[in-house]
């Protein structure tokens, strides 16, 4: 599902910052897969770069089949508007649209109709527990809430690739634990393959891999039995 | 295809910023307003101008001038002894200030009231005898026929006294007759009083002097042949001019006026451009963010421009249509100018018409004001639209880097979104 080779990224105006170093990486489908490390470790980057919303400074980056590098800046949209679903630490909800909008936006955004698209936002709604929230702005949702509701909007569409940006990293341990079990939940629903960011150690428990960044680079690979008893 | 879905996000946006979404309506209305009245104003200005010059000269053909000095009485003579000329009046004009002091300046004609009826149209007001008494009215020299306008505004009836203020000083008037607001009436609004042109020369110290002379050439010699034989009868320093011509003299007196207004016009326009760009600036910093997110859901750039872009037209077609509007209400106002005009011009007319519906900058102005909204809308839009967008969705890159480009707009934009309540 996701293939890295030999990627690097550079910023800076003399490209000095060496944000990630010839990092090589496979993702199988279906797999859930945690990528942990310190902050400046790279894993945003990363994650920047499956989704495409980066470009590497050498290597390819390949996703369900496609390099990356290959593709048009709208060939990278489409693909992030039906394979990828993204979830941020900041939730990153639209604040002048309900709960329920937000949820339908990325259903709307492929054209299919408005009927339709809030049957199955609310449906998604419902599944995650926010089904009388619908209505309610985000200013009006607790931190975990919010999440759950971009939980729903980053899977309503059945995505084949699930990305987190440190899912949990707003919220109190409880609501952590609820998120990163929900997550679990619709992973074995829908079957996608999951990679999340985190340096929150709890968030390694729900994947079967985990992978340590430092300095830009994969220092460490584990398997996670817990992870692994999870998924099944 | 995901149009309705961008449309929902702007609306909602303008839902929550309805005070942004008011002064920048009203930013491009004011500026459309100002813009068109002016337009309008100047379109009327030479309208009334052409109108006057073509009612003041009748039916004349050729007129004979000779700047201020004026022309000896045997220049008449002269005209009329000519080849080819059917008709020849003399004309005294004189500008005068009345005693009512909300009515401005009266233009005084003085022709010879029984030959220039050949030349233009008057109308006595004959059902109302008000036409007293030719006789009198040639011999006094204080005599003077108004128009029915004018009359009616002032309760003036006929043997009432008129006071006239001319660079002469003050001069008394008895009214004689009253003449219908057709041909010559319709000048200036009625402004305008007729007189005998020899007791003109006399009340306003013309000596034996005329203004001008009206002339209409015989139906089977043409125009040119009769101005090419006055000109070789006629004493040098005098001009033998088409009316028309003489129009587009006066409207070259008023060039300088209508440039200036022109110049205020896009002022105003350039005023209404920055309070849009500047909008545009804190609507698209305030939105960076959401710009972000719908990059990362899948929305292509051309779809970000374009959403700026409907909004810009939504936002023009809004506030021009308002302008319009509001621009045709102040042009409306615009009477209020005349004695503004007059004293500008000296001889230029006190306009009392809206413009005809042929000079009307309507269908122009219509589709060509919007687009100052929507260049601008398609400009902010681009260059947001190009922002790398994890720029906007990582809340705390955000701080660090905002709008970067530092252009003086955007620190413009950045101050009033400070300054935004």
């Amino acid at each position: 599902m996701i293939r890295l080779t030999d990627v690097s990224k550079n910023y800076g105006s003399n490209r000095k910052v060496r944000a990630l170093r010839d990092v090589d990486l496979h993702v199988a489908p279906g797999e859930r897969v945690a990528l942990m490390g310190p902050s400046g470790s790279g894993k945003s980057t990363l994650l920047n770069l499956i989704c495409g919303l980066d470009e590497p400074t050498t290597g390819t980056v390949t996703v369900a089949g496609a390099v990356l590098s290959e593709l048009s800046d709208d060939a990278r949209t489409r693909m992030r508007r039906e394979k990828i679903g993204m979830i941020f630490q900041t939730f990153n909800l639209l604040p002048t649209l309900t709960a329920l909008e937000n949820v339908a936006l990325p259903l709307r955004l492929q054209g299919i109709a408005k009927r339709e698209t809030e049957r199955r936002a609310f449906s998604m709604l419902e599944r995650v527990g926010l089904k009388e929230r619908a209505t309610h702005r985000p200013n009006e949702l607790s931190g975990g809430e919010s999440q759950r509701v971009a939980i729903a909007r980053a899977v309503v569409f059945h995505p084949r690739l699930l990305l987190g940006d440190e899912p949990t990293g707003n919220l109190d341990s409880a609501a952590g634990e609820e998120i990163l079990g929900l997550l679990g939940e619709l992973h074995r629903e829908q079957h996608c393959t999951l990679l999340l960011v985190s340096h929150n150690a709890s968030v390694a428990g729900y994947c079967e891999r985990i992978l340590t960044l430092r300095d830009g680079q994969i220092i460490k690979e584990e398997r996670c039995e817990r992870g692994r008893a999870e998924s099944r | 295809m995901m149009f309705p879905a961008l449309l929902l996000i702007t609306l909602r946006q303008w839902r929550t910023h309805k005070l942004r979404l008011a002064l920048t309506t009203l930013g491009i209305a004011l500026g459309v307003a100002v813009f068109f009245a002016i337009r309008t104003g100047n379109s009327t200005l030479l309208d009334s101008l052409k109108s006057t010059v073509e009612k003041l000269a009748g039916k004349a053909t050729l007129q004979v001038t000779a700047g201020e000095s004026g022309l000896p009485e045997q220049v008449l003579e002269t005209v009329r002894a000519t080849p080819g000329v059917r008709i020849a009046e003399p004309v005294i004009e004189v500008i005068a200030d009345t005693s009512f002091g909300d009515e401005g300046r009266l233009l005084v004609l003085g022709v010879d009231t029984t030959g220039d009826r050949e030349l233009r149209d008057y109308q006595f007001d004959r059902s109302r005898r008000e036409i007293a008494d030719p006789l009198l009215f040639l011999a006094q020299p204080n005599s003077i026929l108004l128009s029915r306008a004018f009359a009616d505004r002032h309760s003036l009836k006929l043997g009432d006294r008129l006071s006239l203020f001319t660079s002469e000083g003050r001069k008394e008037f008895t009214l004689r007759g009253v003449f219908q607001p057709v041909g010559i009436g319709e000048v200036f609004g009625g402004n305008i009083a007729v007189m005998d042109v020899y007791s003109a020369q006399l009340v306003f110290n013309r000596g034996r002097n005329f203004d001008r002379v009206d002339l209409v050439n015989s139906a089977d010699v043409p125009i040119e042949t009769v101005q090419q034989r006055l000109r070789e009868r006629l004493p040098g320093g005098v001009d033998v001019l088409r009316p028309e011509v003489r129009g587009e003299a006066l409207e070259n007196a008023v060039t300088a006026m209508r440039v200036g207004m022109l110049i205020s016009s896009f002022v105003a326009l350039l005023v209404c451009i920055y309070i849009i760009f500047n909008s545009f600036t804190i609507a698209v910093n305030q939105r960076w963010k959401e710009i972000g997110i719908l990059r990362a859901v899948g929305v292509e750039r051309r779809n970000i421009r374009r959403m700026f872009l409907a909004e810009a037209l939504l936002m023009g077609v809004l506030g021009s249509l308002l302008g319009i509007a509001g621009g045709y209400c102040l042009a409306g106002a615009a009477g209020s100018w005349e004695p503004l005009l007059l004293l500008l011009t000296g001889s230029c007319p006190l306009l009392r018409e809206l413009p005809s519906s042929s000079a009307s900058p309507w269908p122009r102005l219509c589709w060509g004001l919007p687009l100052p909204s929507r260049v601008l809308g398609f400009l902010r839009g681009r260059r947001h639209s190009w922002i790398p967008c994890w720029h906007c969705i990582i809340s705390r890159r955000v701080k660090r880097k905002p709008c970067s480009g530092g252009a003086a707009w955007v620190r413009a934009g950045s101050w009033w979104r400070r300054a935004w309540p």
